[in-house]
Order: C-alpha cells, then sequence, then structure tokens
C-alpha cells in the first residue's frame, strides 16, 4: 500500500508541477461585456487567455428578447451597436463557444446611464437665451456658440470620456471580477480527495472491529 | 470537454445523473478498502491534469487522464472521477452542479471502457502488451467520452455530427498524448509495483 502510494504520488508531483508552471489554466469559458457608447463590447477568453474564436454571442433583455446576434472575432471580442430603438435595460450576454462551452455576463441598467442614447434622439434644449445674452458682450473675435451647438459639443465629449476612459475601466473591473485558479485551489482540492479516502478508511476499519 | 451550465435540456441532464448515480453506486463496491489512498491519489492525478493545457492551433483541450484511471481501477472510476468533477466545479468553477451527472456519465464510462479494453490487451494477470494496452486505455478513455459528450451535446442546438467533429479535432493531440502518458505509466507501474493492477479485481 505505501509503495503504491509512493508510485502514484511520483506521477503526481510532475503533473502538480506542470499545472503550476504553466500560466494556461484549464478550460473555463470567460465571458464579460460592456457598454461602450452606442456599441456593447463583448470578449470572450478560455480560462488561460486563448481567446474564444468565432463564438455565438447573444444579447437578451429581461423578458428573454433577442436583442442583438453576432459572432466572436479573432481576438475573442465583438463590439456591436444597439439598435437605434434600444432603451436601457439589464441585459444577459450569452456567448457559446461549442463543445459545451458556454457562460454568460450580465449588464446592468445603470451602466447605460443617458450615454447609450444614441445622439440624435436627444430632444434639443429651448435655445432662446443666446441672442439675448449676444447683445451684451463684445463682438470682437469671440465667437458665441448657441445654447444647442453647447449641448452637442457636451454630448460628444460625454460620449469620447465614455469611449475612452469609462469603457476600459469597466473592462478592467469585469476582468477583475472572472474567478481565477490559483494554487492554493488546486493544493486544496488534493486535500480534500485524500481527506475523503481518509475518512472512508477510519469508516471502514471501524466497522470491522465492530 | 467539461460541459458548462445552461447548454443541456432537463432531460438530458437527469439522464446523466441517472446514469452517473447507477455508475457511482457499482463503483463504491468495486473500491478495496486496501486501495482507497490509491484511488484517493489517482482522483487527485485527475483534478490536476484538466488544468494542464495542450495549445492546439483553433482551439485549446487539457489532459483528462480517465483512461489511465479506467486502466487501475475499472467501474471504481466513477465515484472518483465524481468526486473531483464536484471539487473542480467549486474551485475553479468548471463545469457546474447540474451538469455534473452528465459530466460524470461521459468521463466515467470513457474510463470504463478503457478500463475494460486494457485488460482485454493485457489478460487477467495484466502482463502483455503493457505498452500496447495503455496507449489503447488512454486514447480510448478521451475518445469514449469525446464521443459521450458529442452525444450529450447532440440534444443541444449545436448537432451531434457538428459537436463531435470539434471535439474529435481538437482533443486529438490530447488523445495521442494521453495515449503515451498511460502507456509510459503502466509500465513504470508494472514494473515498480504491480500490485496497484490488483486494484480492479481484490
Amino acid at each position: 500500500m505505501q509503495k503504491q502510494a509512493k508510485v502514484i504520488l511520483s506521477l503526481l508531483v510532475p503533473l502538480l508541477s506542470l499545472s503550476a508552471g504553466s500560466t494556461a489554466f484549464a478550460h473555463r469559458l470567460n465571458v464579460f461585456a460592456y457598454p461602450s457608447g452606442s456599441e456593447i463590447c463583448v470578449e470572450a477568453s478560455f480560462a488561460g487567455g486563448n481567446p474564444a474564436r468565432n463564438a455565438d454571442i447573444k444579447i437578451i433583455d429581461e423578458q428573454g428578447k433577442v436583442v442583438l446576434t453576432s459572432k466572436t472575432s479573432k481576438d475573442g471580442k465583438n463590439c456591436a451597436a444597439v439598435p437605434a430603438d434600444f432603451k436601457p435595460v439589464s441585459l444577459t450576454v450569452v456567448v457559446n463557444a461549442g463543445e459545451g462551452h458556454q457562460n454568460q455576463w450580465t449588464i446592468e441598467k445603470s451602466e447605460f446611464d443617458g450615454i447609450s442614447s444614441p445622439i440624435a434622439s436627444v430632444s434639443p434644449s429651448p435655445a432662446a437665451i443666446v441672442p439675448q445674452a449676444d447683445s451684451k458682450l463684445p463682438k470682437s473675435g469671440v465667437k458665441l456658440f448657441s445654447q444647442q451647438e453647447m449641448d452637442e459639443a457636451i454630448r460628444v465629449a460625454k460620449r469620447d470620456i465614455e469611449v475612452t476612459v469609462i469603457a476600459p475601466l469597466r473592462k478592467q473591473l469585469a476582468e477583475a471580477q472572472q474567478p481565477k485558479t490559483t494554487f492554493k485551489d488546486i493544493i486544496g482540492g488534493i486535500g480534500w480527495l485524500v481527506g475523503i479516502a481518509g475518512l472512508i478508511a477510519w469508516f471502514t476499519t471501524r466497522r470491522k472491529q465492530k | 470537454m467539461h460541459i458548462a451550465e445552461g447548454v443541456l435540456s432537463a432531460p438530458v441532464l437527469i439522464t446523466g445523473a441517472v446514469v452517473a448515480a447507477a455508475g457511482i453506486a457499482y463503483g463504491l463496491k468495486k473500491i478495496p478498502a486496501n486501495h482507497l489512498m490509491l484511488a484517493s491519489l489517482l482522483g487527485s492525478a485527475f483534478f490536476v491534469a484538466s488544468l494542464i493545457h495542450v495549445p492546439i492551433g483553433f482551439s485549446s483541450a487539457h489532459l483528462i487522464l480517465n483512461g489511465l484511471i479506467g486502466a487501475i481501477l475499472g467501474a471504481a472510476s466513477f465515484p472518483i472521477i465524481f468526486v473531483a468533477l464536484l471539487l473542480q466545479a467549486v474551485l475553479f468553477q468548471f463545469g457546474g452542479f447540474t451538469v455534473l451527472g452528465v459530466n460524470t456519465a461521459t468521463m466515467g464510462i470513457g474510463a470504463w471502457a478503457a478500463g475494460l479494453i486494457f485488460c482485454w490487451l493485457t489478460g487477467p494477470a495484466t502482463n502483455k502488451n503493457l505498452k500496447t494496452a495503455g496507449f489503447a486505455a488512454g486514447f480510448s478513455g478521451v475518445f469514449i467520452s469525446g464521443l459521450l459528450t458529442a452525444l450529450a451535446l447532440a440534444f443541444s442546438n449545436e448537432g451531434f455530427v457538428a459537436a463531435a467533429w470539434t471535439i474529435f479535432l481538437s482533443n486529438l493531440p490530447v488523445m495521442f498524448i494521453e495515449g503515451i502518458l498511460t502507456a509510459i505509466v503502466v509500465v513504470y507501474i508494472k514494473r515498480t509495483d504491480a500490485g496497484v493492477f490488483d486494484a480492479k479485481t481484490s
């Protein structure tokens, strides 16, 4: 018995070191998605970092209605524009990479806050203030913008910030939320397996003694 | 080859759970008390093996080692694989709880069949064609489990032929690697401690 354990242990140790040495950690499909401007970006990769290519993306809303379908590209990513009539709701992004690999990610309604609505759909605010202000200000070389132009500029700036600053942050947050396999988990699992065997052995010997 | 949560329909999940339960019940009786530690260490090997990636062009696959487990434990592979899969689901989020039955059934039947092939090739005394039998066990373990996984997926929207083909292609290198690995291991065990092979019969 001791000898057998030694034989198997001598096989287990190289296996362990192999798994610890490789940065490639197993076969779970990681999915995350985030809104970027008026697009929804989806990224899918296998645990270990290999991108999930050509995987089916299905985005469904709370009622189970399919909002968008697409496929990931070579790098496992895809950004698709939301339909023109899209209203911010919580969305579930389901990615299926075949062979039984599927996972999903939820985008909360709050993540869309105002920004994802297409620019044209924002109603123009009253532009009546500008002409009055006009007469009080010196006219030399200063270009004055109408209220509408200002709103438009602010909206564009907001969108720029959304795409260049907030979307990457969202992406990082989503990435950080993906479960990681650590060495601790591996050792813990082996401990469980050996422990269960020990328990069963203890019970069986007790029964025999009785 | 772990099927994830939410892919399979209820009838497939239930069938898998029933098959797995039957396999576990039968397998538990087949674990001899004096080989318990051996069984748990083989379970550990299975548990760790799926973290070892084999990078392949368009996809990636991992070692399974169910052929090796089947060659040594036979039908007792079922409960061992079940516990290892359960721990993988808890600790690594591979597979999931509802698909545990299906995954246990596909991997367990593969292991068992590989064990039968191994016994058939080596003879009752485990002394003939060890290299060939080891390779056949390692290869067929992955192959049969792949086929069964495809069968389970046949009832999902993927379809049997497409699923079987992608699984076969992405696991083909794994089949050869496991075949060679299992052959090396059984030859090594035979030389160092042939008593390990008594686990099936005692």
